[in-house]
């Protein structure tokens, strides 16, 4: 499948050449026996030792670091893992590719975490829309069941590990912790209030561990190097590699392993190719849609969540878009916002109404038809939702909007005076909002 | 337990401190320290909270963000502030929020002036609103029931009532469909709502997006009176508000009696009050003369039965009288019949058809409060009858119990409601271990069999120390003071001289009548044919009547003052919220005026009457209005519990190894519910077999079947089953119960 071939920088995740989904190729490439090294007698301290060494830090969206969130996790007989493969945020298909090319990375991660940790079975909560990946995943789970690493006894103590595939059902909301348990438990996918937080009672009320396909897939490789050896490869709160996924605007679009202390220009410009035809460089969203939109100056930027955070924005779920500068800020702010309104679970009032109504008064701003005042009332009511909501979602509408219309706000002050959308001509997202039909220039059969 | 065994916090809210509990929200604790935060979703009795309306943020110092008071627990050294710049800004910042979809069509919406929306956005919304654009708009009102109305526009969603249908009655029949601001309350496939409690959601909306149909447009909140009193209409003895205007109850809605009802009522309890203005109510008294029965003015009727009653007394002796009540009535009523039949020379009072008289005083000693259900560990319900169908909202409390861990075992055959929430069945042998394994036990028996049965069961379980006991549910609403007041002869015994011909005079009180409620109806119609007087006293016609020599029309328990007591012994106050029809004179008076006839002072004023009703019976003693009040106390300790109650002989198994009929009467069953139109889509037509039962005899699962049975014939879709005990086939039937063989066809 070549165009998924990812573009390797660092040879760490992504510590091989070409295809592994089989398992016979992996373990040629020195796969599995880190998972030996865990059933070997790894204990849980060390684990945590080990991955509060390497600096990783959960590649999720919160960045949380590893080690810590598995040094929280309850006791109790039955515990679960759960790997959030739900990955829907708009500029993100990392999990997409680590799932279809190194499957086995990701099912060796689970494997060392169930051994060490003793947990009675792990759940992939996967994107419904992922068919292949779920099927991928499957064939490789019935390969390392064939080879009595799932669902056979492992190690002394007779501890069988079980690995169950979960398919979503198509909700943005899902990839949130608390509700991609509750849909797991078998209820409407909503979020609910922490606590209590799955560390204690996640899935079927026991505690439970939930991480990242890429957080979990990383976990051989650590190993394999070392966690100081890995950490180097980063900066000092971040450390290792991570995969980025470049859209957008540039000649190369794709997934891309780089070092955390990589910068954003390395990225887009040398290893993505930069903006294509002759275009300028416009912005950059550099963690997925509901990050905070940068302009250039995001090339100077190292890649690493402290170094973005301290230019006001996130590193997110490393999906980063590229925008070149045909394209009209107001669409781009519109679409967002159309994708998270769409996306909204409605459970909670902010969210639910504050993000239609952002939508509804972006539409009016791009189709010309709106007052000046209702550009502040867009910030206004991302105030009024940013902070006030239940889960995160209702924030990842209101933070990008405000940054696009706090950092371009001339373009949206264009819209109103002009009447109409100035760069519906060049900009690549107008299809999607065709001008409303009285402000087309009348062309008459007298005229013609 | 002490004071110190409670961990407890020390926190500030508005500059007001105050210790409150570990885990305390901050809403509750705000309440606590006289401070309000304004909510819509939070509402205790659904549960834990959800923070989903956001009405209740908060400040708190040291927090960057706003915090929802009802998910955060009060904290140690907490500094919280609600009417803040910051939290006034998010309180207006919602408040916004949620208006801007819902219609300000307050002045002709149901809810307006009894609106937590209205209220709350008067107090703490923005004077304005920024939002221009149109607003979202649906179908409306639809009807997701016979008897609740969906305004979607209105509709905030707040998911009070899909959290009470999914996890409070466990119906799991509103849902929640679509999603962001396209959100819809709905029910599966357009299907109604049916359930024992569905009304409820329409006092948990805070918008006016439930409205019951029967209420839609009949009065503004400040042109009604809700004037306070108990539903009588089971033994559970609900507190009820009954709205009235124009002379007439308009609804009922619930009045929170913690320890009876926590403010739920069943729609039975809700909905039946439509029987007061039926067609076919006895509207005036009647006396059979040589025409046949003609209308008799309250002195003829008083005249009439003093006379028959001193006759049959002096003539035939007091084997001749017996007193046959429903448990409708009311103590005081139920007090004059007793001293009536006294003073004329005694006769026999009957209060309960079947099992013999049950010996309340028995089960006094091992005896359960409702409220007790609460901190139950295990919980056995023993009895054909469905717990919900014997007192509805006692199944609610049952449910709050497993799911905060009780274990509920079933001693019966199972394949009713509460299967799905139950850890299995037991068999009867084995239930006084059980019991007496755990820590709190309550055993609750929902029928007169099981009842009898309970008081060994309770001894042999050890329980008279408590904690735990027994809950014994009684058939008729008020039976449990008519015992206390000396109804306590066996029927079977009243039926033995009917059929020797020594009975002579029967009365007959309440609409529950015994030719359809009682085993052997047709023995109990051959005995009364040969009664040479039958007075019956009921709202409406009944089997009864029609032999009836005086008919005394009733007043139903909405329309006469006095008192009840529910299955716990708790004795509450009835309510005259409405008139009764201007020729139906209060049974107090007709029975005061028969009592002078018999040279018997008697109190035609219910709260005189009470005076004797409380000198009558240690249920009752010591209790005056006042104590009662609005809120009844449940008053006296368990007595001491004597020698062993003797455990009723076991009814050998007629099964046969056949299939085995147990027909029950539902909760929307009897006179009331009969009259009540818009409760007819509750009545469910379910015969429930087990599943291999039903796979042997080649009946698809919603296949027409036919049960024949000692009662009759029975008709009905067949539901199949898992949890019902093979062999067993269960129905609604309204008659007397039926137990035993019956044949099953599926009709092709």
């Amino acid at each position: 499948m070549p165009e998924w071939t990812p573009r390797i920088e660092a040879n760490v995740l992504l510590d091989f050449d070409g295809e592994l989904r089989d398992i016979d190729a992996y373990e040629a490439y020195g796969g599995y026996a880190q998972l030996h090294r865990a059933q070997a007698g790894m204990d849980a301290e060390s684990l945590i030792a080990e991955l509060g060494g390497s600096g990783l830090r959960g590649r999720g969206g919160a960045g949380f670091p590893t080690g810590r969130k598995a040094s929280f996790l309850a006791p109790g007989s039955e515990r679960y893992l759960v790997v959030n493969a739900d990955e829907s945020e708009p500029g993100s298909c990392k999990d997409r590719e680590l799932l279809l090319r190194t499957p086995h990375a990701l099912l060796e991660g689970i494997l060392i975490v169930m051994n060490v940790l003793k947990l009675t079975r792990a759940y992939i909560y996967i994107r419904g829309e992922y068919l292949t990946e779920s099927e991928v995943l499957e064939a490789a789970i019935a390969e390392a069941r064939a080879r009595d690493y799932v669902g056979a006894p492992s190690g002394p103590d007779g501890y069988v590990p079980e690995i169950t595939v979960h398919r979503g059902a198509g909700a943005y909301i899902c990839g949130e912790e608390t509700a991609l348990l509750s849909s797991l438990n078998g209820f409407r996918g909503q979020p609910s209030a922490k606590p209590p937080f799955p560390a204690v009672s996640g899935a079927f009320e026991r505690p439970t561990l939930l991480n990242n396909v890429e957080t979990i897939a990383t976990i051989p490789a650590i190993m394999r190097r070392g966690a100081e050896e890995y950490k180097a490869l980063g900066t000092e709160q971040s450390g290792g590699t991570h995969v980025m996924s470049v859209s957008g605007h540039v000649l190369r679009p794709g997934n891309y392993e780089l070092a955390m202390s990589e910068t954003m220009g390395h990225l887009i410009v040398e290893l993505a190719g930069g903006v294509p035809d002759g275009r300028g460089l416009k912005a950059v969203i550099p963690g997925g849609a509901s990050s905070p939109i940068l302009g250039p100056e995001a090339l100077d930027l190292l890649c690493a969540p402290e170094a973005l955070a301290a230019a006001g924005t996130m590193a997110g779920s490393a999906g980063v878009m590229v925008i070149d500068d045909a394209t009209c800020i107001v669409q781009l702010a519109l679409r967002t916002a159309e994708f998270y309104t769409y996306e909204s679970c409605g459970k909670c009032t902010p969210c639910r109404e504050g993000t239609r109504w952002i939508t509804d008064t972006l539409r009016r701003i791009e189709d010309g038809i709106a007052a000046h005042a209702e550009i502040d009332l867009v910030l206004e009511i991302c105030d009024n939702v940013e902070g006030k909501c239940l889960c995160p979602l209702g924030d990842a509408c209101a933070m990008p909007v405000r940054s696009m219309i706090k950092r371009f706000r001339a373009e949206f002050e264009a819209h109103v005076d002009l009447g109409s959308c100035p760069l519906h001509d060049s900009s690549s997202l107008s299809s999607l909002y065709p001008q409303p039909r009285s402000l087309l220039p009348l062309v008459t059969a007298s005229s013609a | 337990m002490s004071a110190t065994d409670v961990a407890t916090v020390t926190l500030e809210i508005d500059g007001r401190e105050l210790t409150v509990p570990k885990g305390t929200p901050l809403v509750l604790a705000a309440a606590q320290a006289g401070v309000e935060i304004p909510i819509f979703c939070y509402e205790p009795r659904l549960g834990p909270a959800i923070g989903a309306c956001r009405m209740c943020l908060v400040e708190i110092e040291g927090m960057p963000k706003l915090q929802a008071a009802c998910t955060m627990a009060a904290g140690d050294g907490m500094k919280v502030h609600t009417r803040s710049a910051g939290a006034a800004e998010g309180q207006e910042a919602v408040l916004e929020f949620i208006l801007l979809n819902h219609p300000l069509d307050c002045p002709v919406c149901d809810k307006g002036g009894e609106c937590p929306l209205q209220d709350l956005t008067y107090r703490y919304g923005p004077g304005n609103t920024r939002f221009h654009l149109n607003k979202r708009t649906y179908e409306k009102p639809l009807a997701i029931s016979p008897l609740i109305a969906l305004d979607r526009e209105r509709c905030i969603l707040c998911y009070r009532c899909t959290r009470f249908s999914q996890d409070v009655a466990q119906d799991e029949q509103l849902i929640a469909r679509e999603r962001g601001a396209n959100s819809v309350i709905a029910t599966f496939e357009e299907q109604p709502y049916r359930g024992r409690f569905s009304g409820n959601v329409i006092e948990l909306c805070p918008v006016g997006a439930l409205t019951s149909t029967e209420y839609r447009f009949k009065a503004r909140p400040w042109e009604i009176n809700n004037i306070p009193s108990v539903c009588a209409l089971c033994p559970t003895g609900c507190n009820t508000w009954a709205t009235v205007r124009e002379g007439g109850v308009q609804r009922m809605l619930s009045r929170n009696h913690p320890e009876v009802d926590e403010g739920w009522l069943c729609d039975k309890g809700r909905f039946a009050h439509a029987h007061l203005r039926a067609g076919d109510r006895y509207v005036q008294g009647l006396v059979r003369g040589p025409r046949g029965l003609e209308p008799a003015p309250a002195e003829q009727l008083a005249e009439t039965i003093a006379r028959r009653l001193r006759h049959h007394a002096t003539l035939h002796g007091p084997e001749s009288i017996a007193v046959v009540a429903s448990g409708e009535q009311s103590n005081e009523e139920a007090h004059a019949w007793a001293e009536l039949v006294r003073a004329a020379g005694g006769g026999a009072l009957v209060s309960s058809g079947r099992a013999g008289a049950i010996d309340w005083d028995a089960i006094a000693p091992y005896a359960a409060r409702i409220a007790d259900i609460d901190g139950a560990d295990l919980i056995v319900v023993a009895g054909e009858r469905d717990l919900g169908d014997a007192a509805g909202v006692v199944e609610l409390r049952v449910r709050q119990a497993v799911r905060g861990g009780a274990r509920l075992l079933l001693a019966g055959s199972g394949g009713g409601d509460l299967d799905h929430v139950a850890g299995g069945r037991i068999a009867p042998g084995e239930i006084a271990d059980a019991l007496r394994a755990a820590e709190q036990p309550i055993l609750i028996a929902t029928e007169p069999e099981a009842v009898a049965a309970s008081a060994a069961t309770a001894h042999a379980a050890g329980l008279a120390a408590g904690p735990g006991g027994v809950i014994a549910l009684p058939e008729g609403p008020n039976e449990r003071g008519l015992h206390a007041l000396g109804y306590r002869d066996d029927a079977a015994t009243v039926l033995s001289r009917g059929e020797d011909g020594t009975l002579q005079m029967l009365v007959v009180l309440g609409d529950a009548d015994p030719l359809t409620r009682f085993p052997a109806g047709e023995r109990w119609e051959a005995a009364l044919q040969r009664c040479e007087s039958v007075v019956a006293s009921s709202l409406f016609p009944t089997p009864t009547a029609l032999w009836a020599h005086v008919i005394l029309p009733a007043t139903s328990a909405l329309e006469k003052d006095g008192t009840v007591t529910n299955l716990e012994g708790r004795t509450q106050r009835l309510r005259p919220v409405v008139q009764a029809p201007a020729g139906v004179a209060p049974e107090l008076a007709v029975l005061t005026a028969a009592g002078r006839h018999l040279g018997l002072e008697l109190e035609a004023s219910p709260s005189r009457a009470f005076l004797r009703v409380a000198k009558a019976a240690p249920l009752f003693s010591g209790l005056t209005w006042e104590a009662i009040g609005r809120l009844a106390p449940l008053t006296g300790a368990r007595p001491q519990a004597g020698k062993a109650p003797a455990a009723p002989k076991a009814t050998p198994d007629a099964n046969g190894g056949g299939l085995r009929a147990i027909g029950r009467r539902p909760l929307f069953s009897g006179a009331a519910v009969a009259r009540t139109e818009r409760l007819a889509f509750q009545r469910s037509d379910e015969i429930v077999l087990a599943r291999d039962d039903a796979l042997r005899l080649g009946i698809a699962a919603g296949a027409a079947v036919t049960v024949r049975h000692a009662g009759g014939t029975t008709t009905g879709a067949a539901r199949l089953s898992r949890t019902l005990a093979p062999g067993a086939v269960r129905f609604a039937w309204d008659g007397a119960p039926v137990d035993g063989p019956c044949s099953v066809a599926g009709s092709a």
